[in-house]
């Protein structure tokens, strides 16, 4: 890496550290308070009694299987939480880094250095990469390590690793809305509000849709299930769908970049 | 040194347009090889946005645009390399020092000379270990031109540089401008006072509305400024006749003990009539520099 190009970055990750690390603190301090319950909750009839009542609501949160370990982190953390809040946190930092500094004038000078306009757009995107990374890995770890002190039967290792992931690549493409609508022009407004917009209506995709017979075939069409499934600690993720998702991000990355050598730079 | 003629920096008939607003309007501008040319309009003519252009950070519509003889979307970075640059506003990552922006700004840019970076700081008064965030807004355009003129480029593009500067500094600033041209180095600045440029720049350019009214001499502008007075009499007031009698006395409004008026030219006649009287306050602020214009080009710059 050249030196301008590691210096970007390093300011990108400078200016990450603490959100990172109070997003990190949040995200990993529910998942060590979830895990922490299930000793107590596991083969109570509460928790079986309560999918029993009302298996619609509790499906729109991918929490229908409670019996077991598995379909308990499932509900509790990986079909809905856990990617909410990487995907709250992708777009948050993504868009403080790029159309928010924009808006405040803080790209300006950085793009008239001698740089292309790409670089800096590009590490700001890769610290953001790191910041997702970091706080997904930390929390495999937790899981990963709870799984015997909190007897979470049946659940492995390589699984949670490749859920946690697969909800990192989910955050990541909603960072990717974000950067794409900013790379075009967007205000930090439009790019938070447009890549939230995709967050809510993949979700209503993936688990309200499919509550009736006849919608299920949307699942399909949501950024959701091409990277979590349904299920994805209890199922595993639906295979190749994951390509999909990275390919859109791709896909969503590139034309940011593009469309931002072709614009002018906001003034402040 | 200032031999060739070379344009550093030419704009013929510039046009960039934000929707319906016409910011420029077949703007022409050319700034040669080792000149300080000072750049002047009233806030909201497009300075800034000519300058952006010359960075890059904007496109014009329509028109030529070169700097070092290379259009700027086509010199990208390498042509950048050879410029300085303060934006006009200056916003600064607020999470750095001082010498941590500088710093970082140096290795974004390659081969800056930190011992030079350490002499400019000192000669502007700047203390590196201080936290950007709590900086005056003099102090952040301090921290701007240590940026701009620490990697020694070609051309500086300098945004209102001196807005902010108190008057000690500005005459630290105008010093490293001429060094600077005398190093056969080339500084675009602009600003909308006058008298913040007249000090520094050998030429200037005045646009207003987007379109270049004016390149020449400071000294055909300042001359064609007028100086607008105010005096106050503690005692017995010149009559109205007597001061309108005064070479290049001119607007001549007697309130009471107040005088008003403005003086063209030489103010020698005027203070030679004012010392007979008892003045007991004299005020004579900043000619207006869209006065100067107008008056420079008169109809001309009026028509719409």
């Amino acid at each position: 890496m050249s030196e301008p190009m590691a210096e970007l970055l390093r300011r990108g990750l400078h200016a990450l550290r603490r959100s990172t690390m109070w997003w990190g603190l949040g995200i990993v301090a529910l998942t060590i308070v979830s895990v922490a319950f299930w000793p107590s909750l596991e083969g109570t009839k509460a928790l079986t009694d309560m999918v029993e009542s009302s298996k619609e609501l509790m499906e729109a949160f991918g929490a229908q299987n409670l019996a077991t370990a598995s379909g308990y982190l499932d509900g509790q953390l990986y079909a809905l939480m856990l990617p909410l809040l990487l995907s709250g946190f992708a777009i948050a930092v993504v868009t403080a880094l790029t159309s928010g500094d924009e808006d405040a004038g803080r790209l300006e000078l950085l793009e008239a250095l001698p740089v292309p306009r790409t670089t800096v757009w590009l590490t700001r995107l890769a610290a953001v990469v790191v910041g997702v990374g970091a706080i997904a890995l930390v929390t495999a770890v937790v899981v990963s390590a709870s799984i015997s002190p909190f007897s979470l039967d049946g659940v492995t290792v390589g699984r949670i690793f490749v859920a946690t992931f697969a909800c990192a690549a989910l955050a990541l493409f909603h960072a990717a809305v974000a950067y794409a609508v900013g790379g075009a022009g967007g205000s930090r407004g439009l790019s938070v509000g447009t890549s939230i917009a995709v967050l809510v209506a993949g979700y209503v995709a993936s688990y309200l849709l499919p509550l009736s017979d006849a919608l299920t075939g949307f699942r399909k069409l949501s950024p959701w299930y091409w990277a979590i499934g349904n299920q994805p600690v209890t199922e595993g993720l639906p295979g190749a769908w994951i390509v999909l998702l990275l390919g859109v991000t791709a896909a969503l990355v590139a034309f940011g970049t593009a469309a931002v050598t072709r614009r002018d730079v906001r003034s402040a | 040194m200032a031999g060739t003629t070379f344009p550093v920096i030419r704009c013929e008939r510039v046009v960039k347009r934000f929707g319906d607003v016409v910011a420029l309007d077949e703007l022409d501008v050319e700034v040669h090889d080792g000149e300080i040319v000072g750049y002047l309009g009233p806030n909201g003519a497009g300075k800034s946005t000519t300058i952006r252009i010359l960075l890059d950070l904007a496109r014009p519509d329509s028109g030529k645009v070169s700097v070092l003889g290379v259009d700027p979307r086509a010199g990208g970075p390498a042509l950048r390399r050879r410029i300085g640059y303060v934006p006009g506003e200056l916003r600064l990552d607020e999470r750095l020092t001082v010498e941590e922006t500088l710093r970082s700004w140096g290795r974004v840019r390659g081969g800056v000379d930190q011992a030079y970076v350490a002499r400019l700081c000192e000669r502007f008064d700047l203390d590196p270990g201080r936290h950007t965030r709590g900086l005056s807004s003099g102090n952040r355009r301090k921290v701007g031109v240590v940026g701009a003129f620490m990697s020694r480029p070609e051309v500086l593009i300098l945004d209102e540089p001196t807005s902010g500067l108190d008057p000690l500094v500005q005459a630290e600033f105008q010093e490293l401008v001429e060094e600077t041209r005398d190093e056969g180095r080339t500084v675009f600045l602009s600003s909308h006072v006058l008298s913040e440029v007249q000090r520094v720049a050998d030429r200037v350019v005045v646009i207003r509305d987007g379109r270049s009214l004016f390149t020449g001499a400071v000294e055909a502008l300042r001359r064609a400024a007028r100086q607008p007075f105010t005096v106050w009499f503690s005692a017995a007031v010149p009559s109205s006749e007597e001061l309108q009698a005064v070479a290049g006395v001119a607007e001549v409004d007697v309130r009471g003990n107040e005088v008003r008026g403005v003086v063209e030219g030489s103010p020698s006649p005027l203070l030679a009539l004012l010392a007979r009287y008892p003045v007991e306050h004299l005020l004579m602020p900043e000619p207006e520099l869209e006065d100067a214009f107008l008056r420079l080009y008169g109809a001309e710059a009026s028509a719409p």
